[in-house]
């Protein structure tokens, strides 16, 4: 069984898609998960920000070096070659490991998770793992310190969760396809990985 | 003589009323017990098995000791303790208490068919969140299957009761905080990072 998430640098896990088998990779559960769903049906808050004079509209997530070339996410290079991408490259990996240590949390913190699973059927095994993501938040908000900026967890999503229970609205073609080429659009995701090298280069040199 | 003819006839007339009614009675109850029969053939467990071996584990015995030792005024073990064995602190524990057993009466003290009281909330939250069953039982005094079932129960009210909360996907509060508590790492328009974990399903159905 696979567990895909995405988590925070305070190890809040955000997004968690369970329930598919062990026997696909990575690529295969992304595909089949719901994590860009609402980007693509134009229902997610938008976002802009500029990195290196360039502006870009959607948010993206570190990723390791299997997940393909999209805009939403941003990889580190496998051979870096020269101070800017190996300096890239550190601090990508040094952020990325967020969500390895999330998931060494997770797993160490509740029996249920630690071992292999012993039950039966699939939808026991979703809501285990999904109390077991729930309880991990729930325990990451009630530690966190005071001094600590805080996110109002308290806030209902309104969306009330079940296995496998996504479904697409119904959207008009055309925009759906722009922003699905948007998604896996390969030359903003160089473009955007060139920009980022600079801006921590840049940020590098004057600390 | 007029008068006794009377009295007779009332009593023969009385008579007959009652046996009407002792009739119709011993028909109702005879239905009932035909009625109470299905339904116990129907039920799976039905109360006392010739044979059976009941082990008197002293649940209420168990249940006080782990009130003394962990939720009393004067504890046998301080938070440094309870946190250790339950990665969580005691109000977030007790909090999660409190919901499951509103949200779902399994949780509730109950009495068993002979009206014996049974495990308490405590006892099967406990159970269900130190999972390795069958050492707990020498703790909570609850038998391997109760603590399974428990546990069950308590995974699926933990994702319906917490679960809108605790798991859901950013707003734009949260999504503003993240961009800003990223930029200030270096990574302007981050949301995250995604990674999936791999997890052994023992008993997966094979063939």
């Amino acid at each position: 069984m696979i567990l895909e998430a995405v988590a925070s640098q305070d190890l809040w896990i955000w997004h968690s898609f369970f329930g598919l088998p062990g026997s696909l990779n990575d690529i295969n559960v992304l595909l089949r998960s719901p994590l860009f769903q609402r980007l693509k049906s134009g229902t997610s808050p938008p976002v802009e920000y500029f990195v290196n004079g360039n502006k870009y509209n959607m948010g993206y997530y570190l990723a390791d070096g299997i997940y393909p070339s999209w805009a939403t996410f941003v990889k580190s290079f496998r051979n870096p070659q020269g101070n800017k991408k190996i300096h890239f490259t550190q601090a990508q990996e040094s952020v990325r490991k967020d969500v390895e240590r999330a998931f060494g949390v997770l797993q160490s913190r509740f029996a249920m998770v630690r071992g292999p699973c012993r039950m039966w059927d699939k939808d026991t095994i979703w809501y285990i793992m999904t109390a077991a993501v729930i309880l991990h938040n729930m325990i990451i908000e009630n530690e966190k310190g005071a001094e600590e900026e805080d996110f109002d967890y308290d806030q209902d999503g309104g969306e009330v969760l079940r296995p496998e229970d996504y479904h697409r609205d119904p959207l008009v073609l055309s925009d759906f396809l722009r922003i699905h080429n948007e998604i896996e659009d390969r030359t903003i995701h160089e473009q955007l990985r060139d920009d980022l090298m600079e801006h921590l280069w840049a940020r590098h040199g004057s600390s | 003589m007029v008068l006794f003819d009377d009295d007779e006839d009332n009593i023969m007339n009385q008579f007959f009323e009652d046996d009407d009614e002792s009739d119709d009675d011993a028909l109702i109850l005879s239905l009932i017990a035909i009625d109470e029969e299905d339904e116990r053939r129907k039920k799976r467990r039905r109360g006392s098995v010739h044979g059976r071996e009941v082990v008197y584990r002293d649940i209420h015995g168990g249940n006080l000791r782990l009130v003394a030792d962990y939720f009393a005024d004067v504890l046998v073990y301080n938070d440094k303790f309870f946190r250790r064995r339950f990665r969580m602190s005691r109000n977030l524990f007790l909090r999660i208490v409190e919901g499951v057993e509103a949200h779902d009466d399994y949780f509730r003290q109950r009495p068993n068919v002979v009206g014996l009281l049974g495990a308490t909330a405590l006892q099967k939250v406990v159970g269900a969140i130190r999972i390795p069953a069958d050492s707990m039982d020498e703790v909570v005094r609850i038998a391997e299957s109760t603590m399974i079932e428990a546990f069950k129960h308590f995974v699926t009210a933990v994702v319906d009761v917490f679960g809108d909360q605790y798991l859901r996907p950013p707003n734009d509060d949260d999504i503003g905080k993240l961009l800003a508590s990223n930029e200030r790492r270096g990574w302007p328009g981050m949301l995250g990072c995604i990674d999936c974990m791999h997890w052994r399903w023992k008993n997966c159905p094979t063939g």
